[in-house]
């Protein structure tokens, strides 16, 4: 049977994977909201890989900063302006 | 070890497989709300997992942390709804 160290270390690698995933995924996505929502995962992983880190307090703060304050002023900014990434050829 | 981190010890594997699904679902997603869907679904999950962990650590102080977790997560998909309806945030 698999021991609890190796379980908690695979939920870790899986959180690093899975943040680094969104995360190139929100560089290269054209579409502004979309990036918004990879930033999001990327935000969530990170709060599992700080908790599976034993740091409950950096959890508690991260998370309103993270999830709720930044994709906020992230969608503010973009409804004031273009949703859709141009192209630098065509600006 | 006892019963009952003996069986969180069996059910976590579960929790690996269900987060690697979200997260597939989460980066393909054709459409925003399957997105944003598979993200609700990813966090309130991971909200469960915190809760059974802090209960396998014997810590009380780490199920404190799934609270604001489920609750930022819900101002995401207001940002998000609102944007989408609107066009705009605020005002």
């Amino acid at each position: 049977m698999i021991s609890a160290e190796t379980l908690i270390y695979l939920f870790m690698a899986l959180a690093g994977i899975g943040s680094t995933v969104s995360v190139y995924y929100a560089v290269i996505e054209k579409d502004l909201i979309k990036a918004v929502i990879y930033s999001a995962i990327q935000s969530t992983f990170y709060a599992l890989l700080y908790f599976l880190l034993m740091a409950p307090d950096i959890v508690l703060v991260y998370l309103p900063v993270a999830v709720g304050l930044i994709p906020g002023v992230l969608i503010l900014l973009i409804s004031k302006t273009e949703r859709v990434e141009q192209d630098e050829e065509s600006v | 070890m006892d019963l009952v981190q003996t069986t969180i010890l069996i059910f976590l594997p579960l929790f690996l497989t269900s987060i690697v699904l979200y997260l597939i679902r989460a980066v393909k997603g054709p459409t925003i709300g399957d997105q944003i869907l598979a993200i609700d679904s990813l966090t309130y999950d991971l909200a469960a997992l915190l809760v059974i962990l802090g209960l396998f650590f014997r810590e009380p102080i780490l199920i404190v942390t799934a609270i604001p977790l489920a609750l930022w997560i819900y101002s995401l998909d207001i940002y998000i709804a609102k944007y989408l309806e609107k066009r705009e945030m605020g005002e």
